[in-house]
């Protein structure tokens, strides 16, 4: 009757001791996450004020290049092919302002591709998109374990340098 | 009258080594039972200082101004941890158009620092 206490309350001792190492663990591993999760956003962050001064410097540079007319110019200091589509579209439809801004469009997103493409930013997966608006989106990764990635989109409003964020999201990929 | 050769009971020796025994593994059991117990409080401050740093990054990540964080106060919680928060601003990262600080959350139990957590905030200045 006494051993049988005894092993009964081994028993028990051990079950509670394995449930309250597996509740440490679990916390341990929690803290974990919530690190890795905030480094990663820590890094997207620092990415996107490379991003919003990448947006202002390349509306400044644009506005310079509108307002010193470089788009009549064949030779302007922008890349020969988009300098010739620039003077293309400025041939056709000179005057109006939606040509104007079409060249304006241009030239801002040449100037924000050079600025975050060339210049060594350390972006992964950075993808810059035209069109009728400008949507850049890059991803972070987990450089302790590897395990997860931090998906940042973009999209420019139109209006002046705003933009909104559409995704910011961490994902695992095993 | 005659005695059995095995008589039945115990004797005074046995029942001393029986009962030290019983007393040691009780010991033994009451030890880790109260290691149990030592381990589940802790166990219970780390995820109450994990969610209450989590809870402030947060909190500064939704402000809309560095100035915002100067006002705000997170020194203590209900349930006795103290948090200890830091922002600094970081100059590389920072420009005429927007400020990058990196923020340190350290949660605190028993003037011991139980959690630690650091993340970063780009505020832009938008006009």
């Amino acid at each position: 009757m006494v051993v049988l206490v005894l092993v009964v309350l081994m028993g028990l001792g051990l079950a509670a001791l394995t449930t309250s190492l597996a509740s440490a663990r679990l916390g341990e591993r929690s803290g974990e996450w919530y690190r890795s999760y905030y480094e990663l956003d820590r890094k997207a962050e620092e990415k996107l004020a490379v991003i919003d001064n990448s947006i202002h410097f390349s509306d400044e540079q644009t506005s310079a290049y509108m307002d010193s007319e470089k788009y009549l110019l064949e030779d302007g200091d922008i890349d020969d092919d988009i300098q010739e589509s620039i003077h293309a579209e400025w041939e056709k439809n000179s005057g109006s302002v939606q040509a104007e801004e079409r060249i304006a469009g241009m030239v801002f997103l040449f100037y924000l591709t050079r600025e975050l493409k060339e210049k060594d930013h350390g972006f992964e997966e950075l993808i810059i998109t035209g069109g009728h608006s400008i949507k850049i989106s890059f991803v972070e990764k987990d450089t302790s374990n590897n395990r997860y990635k931090l998906r940042v989109a973009l999209e420019l409003t139109g209006e002046k340098t705003g933009y909104k964020i559409i995704e910011w999201m961490q994902y695992n990929e095993k | 009258m005659k005695h059995s050769r095995h008589p039945k009971g115990f004797t005074l020796v046995e029942l001393i080594i029986s009962v030290a025994a019983l007393s040691l593994v009780c010991a033994l059991v009451l030890k880790l039972f109260l290691l149990c117990l030592e381990l589940n409080q802790r166990a219970e401050i780390k995820q109450q200082a994990v969610l209450t740093a989590a809870n402030i990054m947060e909190t500064i990540k939704v402000m809309e101004s560095a100035e915002e964080f100067e006002l705000s106060e997170f020194n203590t919680d209900p349930d006795g941890l103290v948090s200890r928060v830091r922002m600094e601003l970081v100059e590389e990262l920072s420009s005429q158009f927007g400020k990058f600080y990196s923020i340190k959350v350290e949660i605190i139990s028993r003037e011991k620092s139980v959690y630690e957590l650091n993340g970063g905030k780009y505020f832009t200045d938008a006009e």
